[in-house]
């Protein structure tokens, strides 16, 4: 059985098809949009396989890159606690996602400088999307 | 039958008991690897339970804030079960963004435990009698890897004498038994499904307890979800081994939707 997912690795898309069988292994993965094949070291469990695909209808992922916050899990932003420049202690509650009636906090990890908040209430987010830049 | 289990049989993962009762603790006891703290009242149990670890627990006589979806307020006099548990969660592989779904099971095997029925599930974790609410759940993540389970049982209360606009809309555990379970024996049966959830989630993950969780859903039901892109009707077909929504659509189809992608499902008469 062919299945397409994506796979995000250091921060980066790859759209990639796999082919179940006994053994279940990457028959071939490219980055999104790109033909290059993958040398990370993508390990792609029995787990990954069956972990649901980015939804078409949520808002395009950013993924998360240097001084990025990512989201911990796929779900909707219900609150945001910060503004661009404002600066942060760690642990400070930068915002609120919901899903399945499940409210998670994401806290600031270190202290410093909110940069860009790169989403909007009522957003739908995947896990690993940017949330919040840090400066 | 729920059976005594100490902490040390849990790998270690047992409370870490003796932190600081709560303001307003009427007592604290140690049950099946639990702390548990007993208020007279509270603003909200799951609050109170934010900053508490692992294998904690806090049950309030009433509420004064208790909160449900999107802030909605939720009724807690005095008679139903407020309680809120904190359960250590694990890695993204194992499913604990379906810890909802989980715990829903967990409230309806309990229920069922006392002879309440008939009993289903609404989408995500309402535990419902026909069309009525008889229990509702709120999770909240406050800290990476510890999730406040928060559980809301009408059993002797009346929630609709104290907000009219309930009325119809919720149900009793009283109106449904023979013999009304006293509250401290719904709290050990509750608590204890609870850990063995978690264990399972823990070892095996969320998929191992899908074959259970949906046999609770009415398939026959005619629902609608809304979604950013639109609306899709058809029949609840349960979870998938990740929790994402199952829909029967009414050509034979079947499509599955992450929750995040659903902002209501509606459940059509």
């Amino acid at each position: 059985m062919i299945r397409k997912l994506r796979v995000t690795v250091d921060g980066k898309p790859y759209d990639v098809t796999v082919e179940m069988d006994d053994d279940p292994s990457l028959s071939s993965a490219s980055p999104s949009g790109g033909s290059a094949p993958i040398s990370a070291p993508v390990a792609v469990t029995s787990a990954a396989l069956a972990a649901p695909a980015p939804s078409a209808s949520a808002a395009p992922a950013t993924p998360a890159g240097p001084g990025d916050i990512p989201s911990p899990l796929a779900g909707r932003v219900t609150a945001i606690n910060v503004q661009a420049g404002q600066e942060v202690k760690e642990g400070d509650h930068l915002l609120t996602l919901e899903a399945m009636k499940m409210n998670t906090f994401v806290m600031a990890p270190r202290p410093g400088k909110v940069a860009e908040v790169k989403v909007a209430v009522g957003a739908a987010v995947e896990e690993g999307q940017a949330l919040v830049t840090m400066a | 039958m729920i059976r005594p289990r100490p902490c040390a049989q849990s790998g270690g993962r047992g409370a870490d008991h003796g932190t600081t009762p709560p303001d307003g603790t009427i007592g604290t006891g140690v049950r099946f690897g639990w702390e548990i703290h007993h208020l007279a009242s509270v603003g909200s149990t799951n609050d109170a339970a934010a900053a508490m670890p692992a294998w904690s627990a806090v049950r309030a006589d009433r509420q004064t804030g208790g909160r449900g979806r999107h802030q909605r307020a939720w009724v807690s006099d005095a008679g139903g079960l407020w309680i809120s548990a904190v359960v250590p969660t694990g890695p993204p592989e194992k499913g604990w963004a379906a810890l909802p779904l989980a715990a829903g099971l967990v409230v309806c095997e309990t229920l069922q435990s006392v002879g309440a029925a008939p009993l289903r599930l609404r989408w995500p974790n309402d535990v419902m009698t026909g069309t009525r609410k008889l229990a509702g759940l709120l999770v909240d993540v406050f800290r990476p890897g510890l999730a406040v389970v928060g559980v809301g049982i009408n059993v002797s209360n009346r929630p609709d004498a104290s907000e009219p606009g309930l009325s119809g809309a919720v149900a009793r555990l009283a109106d449904l038994v023979a013999s009304v379970p006293s509250l401290d024996e719904l709290t050990d049966g509750f608590l204890g499904r609870l850990r063995d959830g978690v264990d399972v989630m823990h070892q095996s993950g969320f998929s191992a307890l899908v074959p259970r969780l949906n046999r609770w859903w009415n398939p026959e039901l005619p629902i609608e979800l809304q979604l950013d892109a639109g609306e899709v009707r058809g029949f609840f077909g349960g979870v998938d081994e990740t929790g994402r929504l199952r829909v029967r659509r009414v050509d034979g189809r079947t499509e599955t939707f992450s929750a995040h992608e659903v902002t209501r499902l509606r459940e059509c008469d």
